[in-house]
């Protein structure tokens, strides 16, 4: 049997672990590129969200690429999402083909109902195994999250080379470390190569976390290879989310973050679906650590995501922090997206000298009031323009 | 946090679940001594007016809602617009409803709203703990409570018959407060079975039942000696037992939808299915899909789609260009039955005419 399943961004390297482990042959997909979207464009309803129309055109390839069944995770607790009405809205649409497959659809990630829905086509899947392979596949995409976030530091600290080769050179470990006993000790092997190499000041530099839908942050061809940009333009970035909240690991319980789930439900009381309370989160955590901006990025006719955008404006006037709002789909730019986040990274700038200008030069003379009350209006109309 | 007042003044949209459950607010509130007041139907003030304050990706009924919270907002005191948050089991509302609040309170500033959660699982038991706690707020009599809410649930309980029945929204509402009611609504009803076209007009409540949103799709069938079904006719049973066999949508919203559209399309009764879905929402566009592939008796159905841009002409233009077309596929099936031969014949005049 061939099996397939989604792929967003790294997360080919935990999926394969998870089917080694397993015991499972899955069939590798085609990362999103131009050919997968026109692909998805064709059969996809006109107002599905963007994630449902590429994953739609990798399942598409890979049903031309002899996949047998098709793995989906329909999470019955992701909330209003429409990811648990993916799968059979798919599979109706794939039918249309003509091509033979089977589904199976995963409402949770545990181990129990994985093996039940397996066992059906496989007999020699064992609930050891399974459960191994959630294992290391879970550590493994907590791992490459770190891998992304020193890559990140080391593009600002040293070279743009000398970062990929670090990000190449681990990812190349992580993925052909399959012992789960290694893969504990990895993460201490990799921060201690991470700390030879110079490290960035934070506080000079420019701070901008990427908050939104978790599909577009960690989907680099999508986002427009967001971070690397930042990096270019000389900015600290960090993702609002990344993939391991996907497979739902939980650090215990976190004081910090009862606060921030209190502080976000003033704006958001419900979880409307997917994570769109968490944005809010992130959204006040960045502010209160002090960031200088926040991008928003999320797919057209996304319905949390859009639910989120209405009410960040009111979280950006109460911290104050300026966000840009992305909203991406097929038919956005390279040059478009470039623009306005360099744009929008100059606005922070000015905005970040002129706030050291007017702390530095806080000497009550009169002259300085004044000055101090004119940058504040400054500062109001950058807000304006950015959240317009 | 709420200032004692003798009659507090109470604002509910139209829109959104005042098509489905206003009698019962209403009801309610207007027992306890409060003065409900309801924003205008929607026209064009109100789409204007939410199209300046909430952000373009939101669908038109979100726009609308601003619309209608803006109208209300310096004439009462409070409006009301709860958290609708879950459904049955499995199945939710969309997100911007569940938000909608939410959205409310950030997009319009100052804005006083009675805001609770209503559990639509156990729907009755919800409401009435909801609104207790909204009267208590409101520091209205607390002894009337009780016999005032059921009140407002034999209100809407009159209400729904007459829904499920097949009287529409806006004569149910007519119906509801007059004295020879029944009379009038068997009356309204054998007028409507003599009519020859049957048309089952399906989609979200709030959608197909605002004249402004909709084209006034319903009154325009009906001038055209229609009979017009809607989604809402139907109970939660019907639905459930004609979505039996598939696995069902995420959607509440969406899965009365898909279970009206698979109910209609069996019924041999019913000519042809109006789908009047919002632009943008993406929710209805998996339903879509879900449709297609369960639909029986390849029934015609058009596809509408509504947003503020939308004219007139071009719906009526689409409804007339459906509407013969359901036409000529009944003479078809007529003359099917009686003769073959003809049937032979007009088939050929009819490529002869092309």
């Amino acid at each position: 049997m061939k099996y397939a399943i989604y792929q967003v961004g790294n997360s080919e390297i935990a999926t394969n672990a998870f089917a080694r482990k397993a015991g499972i042959e899955l069939v590798t997909l085609t990362p999103p590129n131009k050919d997968t979207i026109s692909a998805g464009i064709l059969y996809a309803p006109e107002f599905s969200c963007f994630p449902f129309k590429i994953l739609l055109g990798s399942l598409l390839q890979a049903l031309d690429n002899g996949t047998e069944v098709f793995i989906v995770p329909s999470p019955k607790d992701v909330g209003a999402c429409q990811l648990a009405d993916f799968g059979m809205a798919q599979k109706y649409i794939l039918e249309k083909t003509g091509k033979k497959f089977e589904m199976i659809s995963l409402n949770s990630l545990n181990p129990n109902d994985i093996v039940k829905k397996f066992k059906i086509y496989d007999d020699r899947i064992t609930l050891k195994k399974i459960t191994e392979g959630l294992v290391v596949a879970a550590q493994k995409l907590s791992l490459l999250d770190d891998a992304e976030t020193y890559y990140r530091k080391i593009y600002l600290s040293s070279k743009k080379k000398k970062a990929e080769i670090f990000r190449t050179k681990w990812i190349k470990i992580i993925d052909k470390t399959d012992s789960i006993v290694e893969l504990y000790m990895l993460g201490d092997k990799m921060y201690k190569e991470f700390k030879k190499y110079p490290q960035i000041d934070i506080k000079d530099t420019l701070k901008i976390a990427v908050i939104g839908d978790i599909y577009m942050i960690n989907e680099q061809f999508i986002n427009n290879n967001i971070f690397e940009r930042l990096c270019d333009l000389e900015v600290y970035s960090e993702k609002g989310i990344s993939l391991n909240a996907f497979a739902g690991i939980r650090m215990g319980i976190n004081p910090e973050d009862i606060m921030l789930n209190n502080k976000a439900k003033l704006y958001l009381r419900h979880n409307v679906g997917a994570f769109s309370q968490e944005t809010i989160k992130s959204a006040i955590k960045y502010a209160e650590r002090g960031f200088d901006g926040l991008i928003h990025i999320y797919p057209f006719s996304c319905m949390p995501e859009i639910t989120v955008r209405n009410i960040l404006p009111k979280v950006s006037s109460d911290y104050n922090i300026p966000i840009l709002y992305l909203p991406i789909d097929e038919q956005t730019g390279d040059a478009g997206f470039t623009t306005r986040i360099e744009a929008f990274v100059d606005l922070i700038n000015i905005r970040k000298s002129k706030d050291n200008f007017a702390s530095t030069n806080n000497v009550n003379t009169s002259y300085n009031n004044t000055s101090t009350v004119q940058d504040d209006e400054t500062e109001e109309e950058i807000d304006n323009n950015i959240q317009e | 946090m709420f200032n004692i007042k003798e009659n507090p003044k109470i604002g509910i949209p139209k829109t959104l679940f005042y098509y489905s459950y206003y009698p019962l607010c209403y009801k309610f509130f207007t027992e306890l001594g409060a003065v409900v007041i309801f924003s205008e139907k929607t026209n064009n003030k109100t789409i204007e007016a939410g199209l300046n304050t909430s952000s373009n990706e939101l669908c038109i009924p979100l726009k609308v809602l601003h619309g209608h919270v803006l109208y209300l907002k310096d004439k009462v005191d409070y409006i009301f617009l709860p958290y609708v948050v879950s459904s049955s089991k499995g199945t939710y509302y969309c997100p911007k409803i569940i938000g909608s609040p939410d959205i409310i309170k950030a997009n319009v500033p100052d804005i006083n709203l009675l805001s609770f959660d209503v559990d639509m699982d156990n729907f009755y038991t919800s409401i009435f703990s909801s609104l207790k706690e909204v009267a208590t707020k409101l520091s209205l009599n607390p002894l009337k409570i009780y016999s005032a809410f059921k009140d407002a649930v034999a209100y809407q309980k009159k209400f729904d018959r007459y829904i499920v029945k097949g009287i529409l929204f806006d004569d149910a509402v007519k119906l509801l407060d007059a004295e020879d009611g029944k009379k009038r609504a068997v009356e309204i009803l054998r007028a409507d079975r003599a009519k020859l076209l049957t048309i089952a007009v399906i989609g979200h409540t709030y959608i197909i039942n605002d004249a402004h949103i909709s084209f006034n799709i319903i009154k325009k069938l009906r001038e055209r000696d229609i009979r017009v079904l809607t989604s809402d006719k139907l109970t939660e049973a019907e639905i459930n037992a004609s979505i039996k066999y598939i696995q069902k949508p995420h959607w509440s919203l969406g899965s009365r939808v898909l279970g009206a559209g698979i109910y209609y399309s069996k019924d041999e009764k019913v000519d042809g299915i109006v789908y009047v879905t919002p632009f943008s929402c993406s929710s209805d566009s998996l339903i879509k899909e879900y449709m297609d592939a369960n639909i029986h008796d390849n029934k015609p159905i058009l596809t509408l789609t509504v947003d503020e841009h939308s004219s007139d002409a071009g719906m009526i233009t689409r409804i007339e260009a459906f509407l013969d077309m359901i036409e000529r596929r009944k003479d078809k099936k007529k003359l099917d039955i009686k003769n073959l031969d003809i049937n032979e014949m007009l088939n050929e005049s009819s490529e002869t005419d092309l």
